[in-house]
């Protein structure tokens, strides 16, 4: 028995001389009592049993200091003046989490965290986790079509962001922007946003924060399910997923699967411009973006109160079509209709991301041993019916209408200790490593054949040095090495050749990939400090060093890039992106009023870039050549989020404000790319009366704004402010054991035509849904 | 008095950290335009004939560079099928503007092969401004004789 131990443990080395006893109960604000929750006191402790009563005798009189912890509840503290025995109740409040509306910092850590939870992921779900995602404060999607999207933190995305799932980096952020987050959001358990710092326990790319995705929730005992349905206008998409859960006795296993199928999705006009053509479209349909999107999930669990072990498996689908009217050079003629919404014709791109994770832990009373072990093979298509610029270029004869085919391989590895030094100190050590390696195929070139390792270790010290403080030190050291194969263009070097062209600058162009093998290493810092001011408000101040390997695209590839037109060249002299990150956040909880603000900097001293080099590529189709370059840039901004209640009505606002630049020598700071404009949202909800069939009525009407974007990177589009109209009924059925949740939602309710700036179809002048009519219906199976 | 230090401490980084001074003057993202003015969207040229692009180029700034390029569209681009010609007819030339001029207009004469595959091209012109902004037009012509269009 755990509890045995525990006192067995905890009682060593303790003195005989005492007099008094203290005696607890742990209760929940329900008043509900919670077994099993830990009670340090001073340098004892004990858990409490199976009524939430904790116990200890012999006890001296003086001051001691009281911390009782239990998952899924904050940490309670208080000091006790013992000189007679006492009895005392200890209420602990559940740790707070992103529920419809509220977003709110968890107590007790020293870096700014939001916990998102299934029914938040649920009651904003929008196709994509990262577009669903973006109602958070602070976050943002860049987003292809309907379905694709990825996330971007405070102006930063691609691989300045780390998304994890348990505990794994996802691998597939180095792709471009016409690539998605290949996690399904319908079956995502929970989220954890951590904004400012990241680098210590996940290494290079977590510049930005960290998207913890966690798919490792302990079920509850017996057999859950949960079966959800939504179908939405814009796209004509319809969505089933089942999520179960058994467990029994030590053992548990999860199956989860999610199936959406999609057409063709609309906007709210008749013409786009693109490169000064104009493409009219039909019914505003944006022909050939239909796709298709699969998600399995499995998982087995063994959990012990000493040990914990968990195995998931998953595979995730999607196939999608590219708008063709705008894919390239215009064309009027693809953007007609092509005979069926829902076909998925030329061009498209396939994905499929097959995972394996696997998680033990051991526990003791105070120290954990962790492992986690992933393989993920992220396995991208792109397929477009067969084209050159190279008029000497020959389909190849297995898969003609393979352009590019991407197979990354990554194998990731983790061992960490934790060690709670009793009362106020908490030490983790770990060591990580990762191999990847990256295939190839298809008659276009892209993206070069490269492997590369990393190895990091890390250490995090906590120190609750007073009950209102907490302070937080780390460290990490990192080295990485990366092998980039070369590729010459022999057909280019023909072709260029034919032509006439110079053999230096034939030579030259057609070295598609240079061959290097490259040693990197970094150091990081971090250091974070929580105070709770009052008992009301708290403040939260992070600073810490982060870094960001080149990628192989950045360091060796030179070519047209395929959907960007535009030529780009690598650098190999380029150096480990290194930056600073400051984030500053303030908590005040009073009664019904919750704000939660933030601001922060990141500086970057070598920030790496596309520069644009204002001299023509020699190649077709080729405008001017951009070359990855390096400079000193920063980013700035301030988050606020505030939720009001008011009898039935609750209020919400929120409002992100983002700066930023590079800092050049030459003293011309042009702004960094994809930036995410100055935005808010502000909510009403109204809580109904029950009725008999009809409970927990809500209604909510919102609206959402951004500014003009006009600080943009060169060659970007100024995108002009909008404000969208958005209302929602939800309601509980009660028909007997059976309560099905409907969400019946109108997005963009005036049909408003308006652009989204960080969206890859920005760029070729299309606009956002209009009004978009979904329903969501959650149903759970007992 | 720990908490006045506190809250002066939170109110003072929190200006600290987002203000910040703006010094933009000079940055230039304004791309170039371009009017091309011959040839108009699906104008027929006769091979072996001397073809002639004109465009009105301009920029707040000044222009740099331009680029004119002939090549088919019928190259299968990404959504139709390729038609396999052993032979396609292109074209390009890279121009400065002189002396990074705002307003510039665009004369040049191409000399079209009497033994050009006859089909759709595109003419496509890309221009640069002096800070690396970029802009493109394209118009799309025949090239043959007795066209049904």
């Amino acid at each position: 028995m755990r509890l045995l131990l525990t006192i067995v443990l905890c009682m060593l080395g303790y003195g005989v001389f005492a007099q008094h006893q203290l005696t607890g109960v742990v209760k929940n604000s329900m008043g509900e009592n919670i077994a099993d929750s830990h009670v340090d006191l001073s340098s004892n402790c004990v858990d409490t049993d199976a009524s939430g009563t904790f116990i200890f005798t012999d006890l001296q009189s003086g001051t001691y200091t009281l911390k009782v912890s239990a998952d899924g509840y904050g940490v309670y503290q208080e000091k006790i003046h013992l000189n007679q025995s006492k009895q005392i109740i200890v209420v602990l409040s559940e740790e707070e989490t992103l529920e419809t509306v509220v977003i709110h910092t968890a107590q007790q850590k020293a870096y700014n965290q939001q916990k998102v939870t299934q029914k938040y992921l649920q009651d904003n779900y929008s196709n994509s986790l990262a577009k669903t995602l973006s109602n958070v404060v602070g976050l943002d999607a860049v987003t292809v079509g309907s379905q694709t999207a990825k996330p971007m933190m405070r102006g930063l995305g691609f691989t300045r962001l780390a998304v994890t799932e348990n505990g794994i980096k996802q691998e597939g952020q180095q792709w471009g922007a016409d690539h998605g987050l290949e996690i399904d959001a319908l079956t995502t358990e929970s989220v954890e946003v951590i904004k400012g710092v990241g680098t210590i326990t996940h290494g290079s790319d977590a510049i930005a924060g960290v998207i913890e995705v966690n798919n490792e929730t302990i079920p509850t005992d017996g057999f859950k399910a949960q079966y959800i349905t939504t179908a939405q206008s814009v796209n004509k998409s319809w969505a089933n997923a089942l999520n179960m859960s058994y467990k029994k006795g030590d053992h548990f296993y999860k199956f989860k699967t999610s199936y959406t199928t999609f057409a063709d999705f609309k906007v709210p006009v008749d013409e786009i411009t693109y490169l000064s053509t104009k493409i009219p479209l039909t019914d505003g349909n944006m022909t050939n973006t239909a796709g298709n999107e699969l998600s399995v999930y499995g998982q087995w669990g063994y959990v012990k109160d000493d040990f914990q072990s968990i195995l998931s498996v998953s595979q995730f689908h999607n196939k999608s079509g590219f708008f063709a009217g705008a894919h390239g050079i215009p064309s009027v003629n693809d953007a007609k209709p092509d005979g069926s919404e829902r076909n998925i014709g030329m061009p498209y791109q396939q994905v499929n991301h097959t995972k394996v994770t696997y998680h033990a832990k051991w526990l003791n009373t105070h120290d954990v041993w962790d492992f986690k072990f992933g393989f993920q093979r992220n396995h991208r298509q792109e397929y477009s019916l067969f084209h050159s610029h190279y008029s000497n270029q020959v389909p190849p004869e297995i898969n003609p209408n393979l352009e590019l085919d991407f197979k990354l391989n990554t194998l990731n590895a983790e061992l960490s200790y934790k060690k709670d030094w009793l009362l106020d100190h908490t030490t983790i050590l770990g060591v990580q490593s990762q191999y990847q390696t990256n295939d190839i195929a298809g008659y276009s070139y892209l993206m070069p054949e490269y492997d590369r390792w990393n190895l990091g270790v890390f250490g995090k010290h906590t120190w609750n040095f007073a009950t209102d403080w907490n302070l937080e030190l780390g460290a990490r050291y990192d080295v990485a090495n990366i092998k980039v194969a070369g590729f010459f263009d022999e057909v280019l070097f023909d072709y260029l050749s034919q032509r006439g062209t110079p053999e230096d600058q034939a030579l030259q162009n057609a070295q598609r990939a240079v061959p290097l093998s490259k040693d990197f290493s970094r150091g990081n810092v971090a250091f974070g400090v929580s105070h709770q001011i009052t008992a009301d408000w708290e403040s939260t101040l992070t600073v810490a060093s982060n870094f960001r390997f080149p990628t192989a695209m950045e360091l060796s590839s030179n070519g047209i890039h395929h959907g960007a037109f535009r030529h780009e060249q690598g650098n190999q002299n380029l150096d480990v992106e290194k930056g600073w990150a400051f984030d500053l956040s303030q908590h005040f909880h009073k009664n019904n009023f919750k704000i939660n603000a933030s601001a922060y900097l990141y500086y970057f001293t070598n920030y790496i870039f596309l520069k644009p080099t204002g001299t023509f590529s020699i190649l077709p189709h080729g405008g001017q050549v951009y070359k990855y370059d390096q400079s000193k840039a920063m980013l700035t901004g301030l988050e606020v989020d505030a939720h009001y209640q008011w009898n039935k009505f609750g209020f919400q606002a929120q409002a992100a404000y983002l700066y930023n630049k590079q800092i050049s020598d030459s003293g011309v700071d042009y702004p960094l790319p994809f930036s995410t404009p100055i935005n808010g949202q502000f909510n009403v909800q109204y809580r109904l009366n029950d009725g008999s069939l009809l409970q927990q009525n809500q209604f909510q009407v919102g609206t959402k704004t951004a500014l003009q974007q006009n600080r943009i990177a060169q060659n970007e589009e100024v995108t002009p402010g909008y404000t969208i109209v958005n209302a929602q009924f939800s309601s509980v059925l009660n028909f007997k054991s059976f309560k099905p949740q409907i969400r019946l939602q109108v997005n963009n309710v005036f049909n408003t035509v308006y652009y989204h700036h960080n969206s890859f179809y920005r760029a070729l002048d299309i606009p956002e849904f209009g009004r978009n009519i979904q329903i969501f219906i959650t149903i759970p199976i007992n | 008095m720990k908490k006045l230090a506190s809250l002066s401490f939170a109110i003072i980084s929190l200006i600290g950290i987002s203000s910040c001074s703006d010094d933009d003057a000079v940055v230039d993202t304004t791309k170039p335009t371009i009017e091309i003015t011959t040839p108009t969207d699906h104008q027929e040229v006769e091979p072996g004939s001397v073809f002639t692009v004109k465009a009105n180029l301009a920029d707040n700034v000044g222009l740099a560079s331009y680029k004119i390029e002939i090549h088919s569209a019928e190259d299968g681009h990404e959504h139709k099928a390729k038609q396999l010609h052993d032979e396609h007819y292109e074209y390009a030339f890279t121009g400065e503007v002189p002396n990074k001029a705002t307003t510039y207009t665009l004369e040049h004469s191409i000399n079209i092969p009497a033994d050009a595959p006859e089909e759709h091209y595109h003419v496509g012109i890309t221009v640069l401004d002096v800070n690396g902004n970029q802009n493109q037009q394209f118009v799309e012509i025949f090239i043959g004789h007795d066209h049904e269009h």
